[in-house]
């Protein structure tokens, strides 16, 4: 009888046999068919803020401070400026969503997100109620409070397709078989990660819609630098995003990190929004993401216009 | 691998993509066949998974890991391979014996023989494990992360499948040693 030292040298010789050279017709079809063939988009910022240049970051502070010194221009003649006039200008919704831009956000401008890769059957639309949030991605805004070199907190819509189990250790964790398609489904999910002791998702309506609230916080005995990496960065990995082959989300920023995962049915399609805030955040920026929350909508896309014969 | 061909291809230039094609074609190609046991299917599944990388190239975020993150890719298209190929023949064909090289002659012709009607008799969820840790020589954890699938999972399926390889070669002893005893 082998023993298993046999079995898997025999194996292994058996393995090394065959071919492996592939036919170049095969290698033609493909570069053939690259022309045609879209490339899909990172949902990910391409970097951290904190990995701009003296210059990036120069133009970026300057651009920060126009946009202030606009809204400040736009709004002072709402504000009246004479005695008892509301020192906090109510900022006015624009009259229609613009798409989310790259750097600094308007206060008083609604937006909308409508990237494939994380916004299922309808647009996101919102409407910002504070200065200061900023894009590097148009699908993740942020906000440094603290220090300008990163987010103390964010807001980002996904797609989740799985769920990981391990949490710091995520790699090679992802639920088996998937987590499935419900909100109550990816609730259950994601408090089972949290842990004993953890909050029950929370009954919510988003926009109109119904779905749940988790809550997730990385404990402070975690250093979050030693997590699993996604190549990249050390994540804290809760789960995978549709259409994603590889990597964790959501992002992570800092040991002791607070996610607020808002689980919504939108006419069937899962959506989820997740919020983040560091310890330490003050209450008042904590509400800013609240308002941001409460403002979504979910709105039906534009009809394209008819192509011409 | 080169990190900055990948990174042109990540922003959609096609001649660096043609140049990473070019290199991991063959390695690719030598994992499916290895998986599939068939030669059409084999080069269906590489091409569908070359184009899978094109495809979502601009979501890999650390070139380092391209070899990993393009074996997931792979292993997907050869499910899918099977997947589809299944609606149409009732069994996946052997390898033309032709194609066999002995390289070391370590395996016999029995053994062979023998190892790929075993291997023919494992899911493709069995043979992806086998492959990639004893032909690609990835450890356990990295054959998890390439399948998305727990480390124990990986585990258990490297256990049943080489069980049954095992068998396999077994079941040639068996009716020899028979012969002896009477």
């Amino acid at each position: 009888m082998s023993t298993d030292r046999d079995v898997t040298r025999i194996v292994r010789s058996w393995l090394e046999e065959g071919r492996t050279a592939l036919p170049d017709r095969v290698l033609d079809t493909v570069l053939d068919q690259l022309p045609a063939t879209r490339q899909r988009r990172a949902w990910w910022p391409a970097r951290r803020f904190g990995e701009m240049n003296t210059a990036a970051r120069f133009l970026s502070a300057v651009a920060a401070v126009a946009a202030v010194a606009i809204i400040g221009a736009l709004a002072l003649p709402r504000a009246g400026g004479g005695p008892g006039a509301s020192p906090t200008p109510v900022p006015t919704p624009s009259p229609s969503p613009v798409a989310v831009p790259l750097g600094n956000l308007a206060a008083g401008t609604t937006y909308f997100w409508d990237d494939p890769c994380c916004v299922g059957g309808k647009r996101i639309s919102f409407t910002m109620s504070a200065t200061g949030w900023f894009t590097f991605d148009p699908i993740f805004l942020g906000k440094g409070t603290r220090n300008p070199d990163r987010f103390d907190l964010y807001i980002s819509p996904h797609l989740v397709a799985n769920v990981y189990t391990g949490g710091c250790r995520w790699l090679g964790t992802a639920l088996d078989p998937p987590v499935g398609p419900t909100v109550d489904d990816l609730a259950t999910a994601l408090l089972a990660q949290a842990g004993p002791g953890s909050s029950p998702p929370i009954a919510v309506t988003v926009g109109g819609h119904p779905g749940k609230k988790v809550e997730l916080s990385i404990p402070q005995d975690v250093d979050v630098t030693k997590c699993d990496s996604d190549g990249s960065f050390a994540i804290f990995g809760r789960w995978l995003g549709a259409g994603q082959s590889y990597g964790a989300a959501p992002w992570t920023y800092g040991n002791g990190q607070h996610n607020t995962v808002y689980i919504i049915d939108v006419d069937g399609t899962r959506q989820v929004i997740d919020s983040m805030y560091l310890p330490g955040t003050s209450t008042a920026d904590r509400a800013e993401l609240d308002q941001i929350v409460a403002s979504i909508r979910f709105e039906s896309r534009p009809a394209s216009p008819s192509p011409s014969l | 691998m080169d990190a900055d061909l990948i990174g042109r291809a990540q922003h959609g230039d096609e001649e660096a993509f043609a140049s990473l094609a070019v290199g991991a074609g063959d390695r690719l190609h030598a994992v499916a066949h290895r998986i599939l046991r068939d030669t059409d299917l084999a080069e269906d599944a590489t091409q569908q998974a070359l184009l899978a990388i094109w495809r979502d190239l601009p979501q890999l975020r650390d070139p380092a890991r391209f070899d990993a993150w393009s074996y997931r890719l792979l292993v997907r298209a050869c499910y899918a391979e099977v997947s589809r190929t299944r609606r149409w023949t009732p069994n996946i064909r052997l390898l033309p014996v032709d194609e066999r090289e002995v390289a070391d002659g370590l395996t016999s012709v029995v053994d062979r023989d023998q190892l790929e009607r075993g291997f023919q008799r494992l899911s493709i969820d069995h043979r992806a494990v086998v492959v990639l840790h004893h032909y690609l020589d990835l450890p356990l954890a990295e054959v998890a992360d390439v399948l998305g699938v727990p480390a124990g999972t990986v585990r258990s399926r490297l256990h049943h499948a080489m069980r049954g390889l095992r068998a396999a070669l077994e079941a040639d002893a068996r009716p020899a040693a028979q012969e002896v005893a009477q």
